[in-house]
């Protein structure tokens, strides 16, 4: 019964029995609500950015005195390639799964779970090279209170966390968004992985690799659409 | 065709021996219910000790010289954010919706009894951290519940220190609970209802739960990165919200961001946020009605359908705050036909739980009472928005007490009126013993009287043009004595009922000890929640085989049929030898 | 029945409450008549929404209270009646957003011949600024501002130099000629707040805002800060005195340009020094003159 039908049957007339099954699973239900919610965050924070580019509210002009397009290090590039493909691997997993193919199954989550790791440790990399090139999170030298005693008036250094234009500010906002949902994949790898290390049987995690898999793929999708946009901007 | 039903899908439940388990670390619904409930009303009653504060130094300025204007701003921030997230939201939906969606379907228990368990862990967190801005240098946040940078977290403003960083962790750990709770009461009402429990057969309480938990799933996420953003700003330094400015005299490093900006997102959120309080308020005084009332809930279909439309309009309004923000002012011709549009569904549901109660069987219980109450409260409360919504309007009266006036009616009184009838309504089904009547009706009967008298003359207040969070008016030539005495009236009013909720508590504590014990279904009620085999329920709710729903929720005084109610596991049969079809 | 017998009482008492109460709108003082009527539209068609509900409710409880022998009637809907019921609401909502979007309408559309003035909030006082006869505002901007040059003007902006400034927070109005009010923010948000002008906005730093008005009735009149901006947000208050033009025009002659404010402080050197080119242009705002 369609969507609409089902919502616009009238109750009251025919006691009986009545329902059919849902057609997903209550896990892949689950998942389904979670990806609306993670992209509202994502798209939220896509709108925070164009707002604060286009200089909204901001007399015309000030923001766009400090709108520096921020740098894109060749290894950004060579991340987003790690992570396309970790999910080719990903993908790899959830097919061996499906089929029973327990040794395809262990050396594609292994890969997968490697892959994801390199391109993880490759983001915070690249956060280190940014503040080694001098692009900070802040744009206020001295500023950092993460780690000080009282946060009041005198600005006292011990982070060198800062001076930086609000596109560098989103980058690290962003990246460090992604790279925490990313982190939720990778403790269900981890959980599935160990599983079938142990000689687990296929059934109990093909549904935690075939899950784990379709998140894995729409945090790529995001990656992509913020690298998009920092290339864009 | 096969005898296993919708929920059995599910893992098998866990089921504890020790107190521990069984209490503590409970995993069945029911147990977190109560969780969230107990500790929501805690830190409620903490806010309602601010606002007699608050109250206190409003009616009788001068006279409560430990009351310095820091620490009123800091009680007007923590009351409002206390009120409305942590007590509300919690309790509705982690309260009423951890207890009421896996009965009312027909389930065992929530699809996701270990994260359910976990999302009232990280809620009790996030209240820890919240309280812990009593304790920390410069008290907790002052800047309002609405949190506006740049002052939030300037100079200034008390709590800008340390309070302000407590507030935003504490938020966002709160979202990451809800959340949890969240994916819960969505994915068990898709996923576990009993066989023959369409979504139409569903009680007009679930839906109200269901669509709220919709709407906070996509509106939470506004908040949290606002809340990081400005947490950012505060403690790295960022500009994403603070443009150049000097304070106190001093320049300060920021450059380039956006107060607006904030208050777009902060909306966002917000808007929808006071639906995800109302919404469940609705579908559970629905349910009241009708059964008190002898009577099905009157255009069920159109009912449901309203619930959604408030919900996805929600998202579309936000700006309705902000008509004097200083963004673009044709801005303002959108939202307030999309504010005024909204109004429309709304309309139609109070339309519908008075055509309900017309030729209706109306028993006056205490339930029935609170009902009413709702009724009267939320006419007039949905009313006085009309004007704010209206941009025009809305100029003069912005950030008067009209506001305050307004907001309490539809988020301070009408739902309280609904959870109170609610308790009352579920307290035979959740403790198997029944409350005292006539403390009850005392208790409606000053707290309903009592909330009228305090909220009516600040819509006045408002329109003479008083401006709210003044910690003193002073004298000020527009503003005459008699304001002064209104003040007064209120603050009094305010005390009685504030003390008048120790006889609900007093009810609620006697009664679980002492009081009779209850018929498992007092109300003759049609609902699934009522036909369960034991009173209280125990884990797994249903005993040994889950019941089969073969009608909707309101067969009431049906045509022919032997008693005023059929409850809906009843198969067709005798019981509708008249029923129509 | 007593249920029933409050309910009416409480809808009666309301009424009353209203007609009695001695708080309603401060007189009106300036030309925002169209907000006070479409606020008396909305206010009719809701007190006859809330009578008319609550007495249906009143009723209701009377008649339909449970009684031996009585039952409920069972109808779960009448589509017709519910129909019926949304087309009329969305009349009479109709009803209330026409005159408000049509006030709203005029509040966006500045007249051409509105004369600026310029209002700054700061924690925790009001200060104002004319332009001078060259009708055109100078730029400024924030990180302009210093002890010698609390109101961040551009030294270097001739425009700017025959502005009159106003730190008192007593500010004079012309009568019966409009007036745009811009406003800005040294540093958190603020709001310039008159009742009796009823039209108001939010001040907010890095932007200007503005509304406008024309003040119809003479007096002093108080301005209220209506955006909570910290602790002295309830002391931060001001005077506005509508007067005749020519008393007007006598007492802005009076006011200390910013000429003469720069030359009475530190030597040019300084200020130019520390004067930064990046400016929140003022002059988009303005109906007349070069920039």
């Amino acid at each position: 019964m369609s969507l609409l039908a089902a919502l616009t049957e009238k109750p009251w007339l025919a006691p009986g029995p009545a329902g059919d099954r849902p057609d997903r699973s209550t896990p892949a239900t689950g998942l389904a609500v979670f990806l609306c919610v993670v992209t509202m965050l994502f798209l939220l924070l896509t709108m925070a950015y164009l707002m604060h580019m286009s200089g909204h509210g901001t007399a015309s002009g000030e923001t766009g005195g400090h709108w520096h397009s921020m740098p894109k290090p060749p290894l950004l590039w060579a991340n987003s390639g790690i992570l396309l493909l970790s999910s080719f691997a990903w993908q790899a997993a959830r097919r061996a799964a499906r089929r029973g193919d327990a040794a395809a199954l262990r050396s594609a989550l292994i890969v997968a779970g490697a892959l994801g790791l390199a391109f993880l440790s490759g983001q915070l990399f690249v956060w280190h090279q940014l503040r080694e090139a001098g692009y900070f999170l802040s744009s206020q030298p001295g500023f950092c209170l993460i780690g000080l005693g009282t946060p009041d008036r005198s600005f006292q250094t011990l982070h060198p966390f800062l001076t930086g234009s609000p596109a560098i500010a989103f980058f690290y906002l962003i990246t460090a968004l992604h790279g925490l949902h990313l982190l939720g994949g990778v403790a269900v790898w981890g959980h599935a992985t160990s599983q079938v290390l142990r000689g687990g049987s296929i059934a109990a995690v093909r549904q935690q690799v075939d899950l784990c898999g379709l998140y894995w793929h729409f945090l790529l999708l995001v990656w992509l659409w913020m690298f998009g946009l920092f290339l864009l901007t | 065709m096969a005898t296993v039903t919708l929920a059995d899908d599910m893992r098998p439940l866990h089921h504890p021996k020790t107190f521990i388990g069984k209490y503590i670390w409970s995993q069945d619904h029911k147990v977190i219910a109560i969780q969230y409930s107990l500790t929501a009303i805690s830190i409620g009653v903490v806010a309602l000790v601010l606002s007699a504060l608050m109250r206190l130094q409003l009616g009788f300025p001068g006279t409560f010289s430990f009351i310095q204007p820091d620490h009123y701003l800091q009680y007007v921030t923590m009351h409002g954010m206390i009120m409305v997230v942590y007590l509300l939201t919690a309790l509705l939906l982690g309260g009423f919706g951890n207890y009421l969606i896996p009965l009312m379907v027909g389930a065992r228990d929530m699809v996701f009894p270990f994260v359910n368990m976990l999302s009232y862990w990280v809620y009790l967190l996030s209240v820890l951290v919240l309280v812990s801005g009593f304790f920390v240098p410069g008290g907790p946040a002052g800047s309002g519940w609405t949190l506006y940078p740049p002052q939030a977290i300037l100079d200034g403003t008390p709590g800008h220190q340390w309070g302000i960083i407590t507030m935003l962790v504490s938020l966002a750990i709160f979202i990451v609970a809800f959340t949890m709770g969240g994916l819960n009461y969505v994915t068990t009402v898709l996923q576990a209802r009993t066989k023959g429990m369409t979504l139409m057969r569903m009680p007009c309480s679930v839906w109200g739960i269901f669509v709220a938990s919709i709407m906070g799933l996509l509106a939470f996420p506004a908040l949290f990165v606002a809340a990081i953003m400005m947490l950012l700003d505060r403690i790295a330094g960022t500009s994403f919200f603070m443009p150049s400015i000097v304070s106190m005299g001093q320049q300060t490093g920021y450059q380039g961001g956006s107060p607006i900006l904030f208050q777009h997102l902060f909306w966002f959120f917000g808007h929808p946020e006071v639906y995800i309080v109302a919404l469940p308020a609705f579908g559970i005084v629905s349910d009241l009605i009708s059964v008190h009332a002898r009577k099905n809930i009157f255009g069920y279909r159109m009912m449901v359908w309203a619930i959604i439309v408030i919900g996805a309009l929600s998202f579309f309004v936000w700006a309705h705050h902000m008509y004097v923000s200083g963004m673009n002012p044709y801005f303002g011709f959108f939202f307030a036909t999309s504010t005024l549009i909204i109004a429309i569904p709304t309309a139609i549901k109070v339309y519908n739980w008075l055509l309900t109660l017309y030729r209706g069987n109306i028993h006056l219980r205490v339930p029935m009472l609170f009902a009413i109450g709702f009724l009267f409260t939320f006419i007039h409360g949905g009313l006085s928005g009309l004007f704010l919504g209206n941009v025009s309007v809305d100029l003069p009266l912005s950030d008067t007490f009209f506001v305050v006036g307004h907001f309490h009616m539809v988020m301070g009184v009408s739902p309280i009126l609904v959870i109170f009838g609610a308790i009352y309504h579920w307290y035979p089904k959740i403790t198997g013993r029944m409350w005292n009547d006539m403390l009850g009706k005392i208790h409606f009967w000053i707290t309903f009287l009592g909330v009228y008298a305090i909220y009516l003359p600040m819509h006045y207040l408002g329109i003479l043009g008083v401006p709210r969070r003044y910690y003193a008016l002073g004298p000020t030539a527009f503003i005459p004595p008699s304001a002064h005495l209104a003040n007064e009236g209120i603050t009094i009013a305010a005390l009685i009922v504030f003390v008048a909720q120790g006889l609900f508590f007093f009810n609620m504590i006697w009664s679980f000890f002492r009081g009779p014990k209850a018929d498992p279904n007092p109300w003759g009620a049609a609902s699934l929640e009522w036909q369960t085999p034991d009173t209280p329920p125990k884990h797994g709710n249903w005993g040994p085989r889950l019941p089969t729903v073969y009608r909707w929720a309101y067969d009431y005084s049906v045509p022919g049929a032997a008693q005023d109610f059929i409850p809906q596991n009843v198969p067709p049969g005798d019981a509708d030898r008249h029923h129509p079809t | 029945m007593a249920a029933a017998v409050a309910i009416a009482l409480l809808v009666l008492g309301s009424i009353a409450f209203h007609l009695l109460s001695p708080w309603w709108r401060t007189p009106l003082a300036s030309n925002w008549g169209s907000i006070d009527s479409a606020l008396s539209i909305t206010l009719w068609i809701c007190a006859v929404a809330f009578v008319a509900l609550n007495l249906f409710l009143a009723y209701a409880l009377f008649r339909y209270r449970y009684r031996d022998g009585h039952r409920a009637h069972y109808e779960p809907e009448n589509t017709r009646l519910e129909k019926r019921l949304t087309f009329w609401t969305a009349i009479g909502i109709a009803g209330m957003l026409a005159p408000g979007l049509l006030a709203w309408n005029r509040f966006v559309n500045v007249p051409k011949d509105a004369s600026i003035v310029e209002a700054i909030g700061q924690q925790w006082q009001w200060s104002y600024r004319f332009p001078g006869p060259d009708g055109v505002l100078g730029t400024s901007d924030v990180r302009n501002i210093t002890p010698d040059n609390p109101f961040g003007l551009n030294p270097q902006d001739p425009y700017g130099r025959d502005d009159r400034l106003i730190e008192g927070s007593e500010l004079h109005l012309p009568l019966n000629k409009p007036v745009k009010m811009l406003l800005r923010s040294k540093d958190v948000l603020h709001d310039f707040y008159v009742p009796e002008f009823r039209a108001r906005m939010d001040m907010v730093p890095g932007i200007i805002t503005y509304f406008w008005l024309t003040p119809t009735r003479p007096g002093t009149y108080e301005v209220l800060c209506a955006e909570l901006c910290g602790v002295g947000h309830y002391m931060m208050r001001g005077t506005v005195i509508v007067e005749p033009e020519p008393a007007f025009r006598a007492w802005l002659a009076k006011q200390p340009t910013y000429a003469q404010l720069a030359a009475a402080s530190a030597p040019a050197g300084t200020e130019l020094a520390q004067a930064k080119t990046t400016t929140i242009p003022t002059a988009a705002d303005q109906p007349r003159g070069k920039r």
